[in-house]
């Protein structure tokens, strides 16, 4: 949660700064030590719900490095409230920072453990605050804010150690030393001490002190400069600086324009010269403390600012959920009663066809799905049956146009034909016209009527005759055969016609022997056809 | 923060209306909820309600469509009995009337049990139970006409008849056919075939 509210204490005074959608601008204060902050706090309390953050800007701010073993999450909490408590005995507002692991031992994190030695005006402010129930999330320092102009305003090429020097305010000097990318500590110079703006001999004295007085084994020198990074300092010639440096060659002045630094850290206003309270206000927003002084017992109207906040977000999202279920059970109920007025409107016309159809209905004591079966059983026994009328006039009616046969004999019976494929084989084999194609095996083609299977029904007659009057022209018999068979093939149920036994044995097969005497009796030119019939409603 | 620290005062100015509103939203909810599913198994009862009518209307449909088209068949089957048991006595009794009254030389019959009728192309449950008596018939005939007189006089007698197969001799073909004698032998095989109600099919095989 950012800040709407960031008051800034400094050694003399407290300033309220309030974003305004833009930046911060101050808008309330009190002197001290004697100014009241009752204006303040009345201030504040207009709007109860706004995030308050309070940096702490004093002589008595103290950084102390050390090591830690590295251990697990609670352990290593446990061990660094007692360092805290050990080094910041007489005061609350103490923090630790965790730095990285120590170079030549994994096994040990350096830290860092920053206090408020002395912290009454804060502790007031602060007694005030929650008595107000006004939420206060952080209480830092300038130190602690101080990493991202590091990291965005140093050089290209940095040297080991860098010394962020800015002008406050109230004209004091903020000097914090960095050793690589981690504060090592930080230190206040108030105004009557601080070298004046544009005074850089003695400000280079003071760093050089202050290099001192933050690691004593430390040598600024041209083989192990410090990079020093100026800012919000007034009344310096940024050209000649540049060009004459700072005098000493261990240190390496760096100067940002004012507008070129805010592009840099994502400001929208320039920094401001002489007041690098703003430029912490403002970093604070953007960037966030490394460490918070705050004990958690004045956090505590914080806390309950975010239980308020989430707790309103979770019932509000909550809310709009069942109301979004209610409004779909609402559209999913209209639906449903217009499907069941539907469905009751079905009901009640099916009822009424049902009503009619049992009035009209008269049942004669049969049950009429028995009398279908029965009337198709009947049906499918009519389809497979064969008349004798219609194989007689089917042989009345061949004989009729061939005077020259005589029947001796007839039979009929069932027979199951061989697949259609079969037959078809059979054509080929034979060579001869597809008419004249007769099932391939009699036995097969004589199979009880009962026992037929899924192939069609046939019908064979045999029938059995002779060519009269027959005078031994054996030619001429065999044409009143032939003539005699052509005559059944013109009916449209036959499918084959085939003779058996012809008046002479011609094949080529067999063995012929014959006698002509002049007292030789003419034979008998007898014949035996085969004829497959279809049964009745068959499609020829 | 322990319980004790928590300022419920506090909370509660800034939360009673979210949750007053949450509290409202649920209610909604859960009415809605209850009445949706309440009208939902309304309407699988209805639409199960029109189910099983639909079903029995399309039952009663079917039925009044086979007593329409099959009433009468079955009726004609009825009365020229083949629907109902086989009647042995009056068949027999046909075969013995038609012999004698078409004047046959000789007329001989030979009957096998009654046995079920089993084909492809008739379905169970679908088609009626069929049952069959076999007949040999050897005759002699005085004309191949007497033939079909023979199969038209016993067709009219009760069940329904078919000729399975037959097999002529003319041992006269050629010459001159003489009254009152047989100058046509043969024999044939006939089927009678009677499709007994379903309830006497029951009543004889209680198991089935």
């Amino acid at each position: 949660m950012k800040p709407q509210h960031v008051i800034y204490l400094s050694g003399t005074e407290v300033v309220l700064y309030t974003w305004n959608r833009r930046n911060y601008v101050p808008v309330s204060g009190y002197e001290l030590p004697d100014g009241s902050p009752g204006e303040l706090v009345a201030y504040l309390k207009q709007t109860p719900a706004a995030v308050i953050a309070i940096v702490v800007d004093v002589l008595e701010e103290e950084h102390n490095r050390d090591t830690l073993a590295r251990v697990g999450r609670r352990d290593q909490q446990a061990m660094l409230a007692r360092k805290l408590a050990r080094i910041f005995p007489r005061t609350t507002y103490r923090t630790a920072t965790i730095q990285g692991r120590t170079p030549g031992d994994t096994q040990l994190n350096r830290i860092l453990l920053s206090g408020l030695s002395k912290a009454d005006h804060l502790r007031t402010l602060q007694a005030l605050l929650a008595e107000a129930k006004l939420p206060v999330s952080t209480v830092c320092s300038p130190s602690l804010l101080s990493r991202p102009l590091l990291d965005k305003l140093r050089p290209a090429n940095p040297a080991d150690a860098t010394l962020l020097v800015s002008r406050q305010r109230e004209g004091s000097l903020r000097l914090s030393f960095f050793r690589g990318r981690e504060l090592v500590g930080s230190r206040l110079m108030r105004r009557s001490l601080a070298a004046p703006p544009g005074d850089l001999e003695r400000l280079v004295k003071q760093l050089e002190e202050s290099v001192r007085y933050f690691d004593a084994a430390f040598a600024p020198s041209a083989t192990n400069p410090i990079d020093v990074l100026l800012l919000c300092e007034p009344g310096i010639d940024a050209v000649r600086a540049r060009s004459e440096g700072m005098g000493h060659e261990g240190f390496r002045l760096h100067l940002r324009e004012p507008a070129e630094a805010a592009r840099r850290l994502g400001l929208r206003n320039p920094l401001a010269e002489g007041n690098a309270d703003l430029l912490f206000v403002e970093l604070l927003r953007r960037n966030g403390a490394a460490g918070n002084f705050a004990p958690p017992e004045e956090r505590r109207y914080f806390q309950l600012h975010q239980v308020r906040v989430f707790g309103k977000a979770a019932c509000l999202m909550l809310a709009f959920s069942a109301l979004a279920s209610s409004a779909f059970n609402v559209v999913t109920i209209v639906s449903v009663q217009r499907e069941t007025a539907a469905v009751r409107s079905a009901i009640t016309d099916v009822s009424g066809q049902l009503s009619s159809s049992s009035a009209g209905s008269s049942s004669n004591g049969a049950d009429p799905l028995e009398m279908q079966r029965i009337g198709t059983a009947w049906e499918l026994l009519e389809k497979h049956s064969m008349d004798p009328q219609e194989l007689l006039g089917l042989v009345s009616t061949a004989l009729e146009a061939n005077p020259q046969v005589m029947i001796e004999g007839l039979e009929w019976a069932p027979v199951q034909s061989v697949a259609t494929a079969s037959n078809e084989e059979g054509t080929v084999a034979t060579g001869g016209d597809p008419s004249q194609v007769e099932t391939a095996d009699p036995a097969e083609a004589e199979a009880p009527f009962a026992e037929a299977g899924t192939q069609e029904q046939r019908i064979r007659l045999a029938i059995r005759g002779r060519v009269e009057p027959f005078d031994g022209n054996y030619p001429l018999a065999f044409l009143g055969v032939r003539t005699f068979m052509q005559s059944l093939r013109s009916d449209p149920r036959v499918i084959s016609v085939k003779a058996r036994k012809e008046p002479l044995d011609v094949s080529l097969q067999s063995t012929l022997t014959g006698e002509i005497t002049p007292q030789m009796a003419t034979g008998k030119a007898g014949f035996t056809i085969n004829v497959l019939l279809r049964v009745r409603n068959e499609p020829a | 923060m322990s319980l004790r620290d928590i300022d419920w005062q506090h909370l509660r100015g800034s939360l009673l209306g979210p949750a007053a509103l949450l509290l409202g939203c649920a209610i909604a909810w859960g009415a809605t909820t209850a009445y949706r599913a309440s009208a939902t198994d309304t309407l699988t009862a209805d639409q199960q309600n029109l189910g099983g009518l639909e079903a029995e209307r399309n039952d009663l449909t079917q039925q009044l469509e086979a007593r329409r088209r099959f009433a009468p068949v079955y009726q004609q089957l009825a009365v020229n009995g083949v629907v109902g048991p086989e009647q042995r006595l009056a068949w027999v009794q046909a075969t013995i009337d038609a012999g004698s009254n078409l004047g046959l030389p000789y007329l001989r019959y030979t009957t096998s049990p009654q046995r079920p009728f089993e084909a492809d192309w008739l379905t169970p449950g679908v088609n009626a139970a069929v049952l069959v008596s076999e007949m040999d018939l050897q005759f002699g005939l005085v004309h191949e006409g007497d033939l079909l007189r023979l199969f038209e006089r016993l067709r009219e007698a009760p069940g329904l008849l078919h000729m399975q197969a037959c097999s002529l001799d003319m041992p006269a073909a050629g010459g001159t056919p003489t009254a009152d004698r047989a100058n046509i032998t043969g024999t044939c095989q006939v089927a009678l075939y009677s499709i007994p109600r379903e309830s006497a099919l029951v009543a004889a095989n209680p198991e089935q």
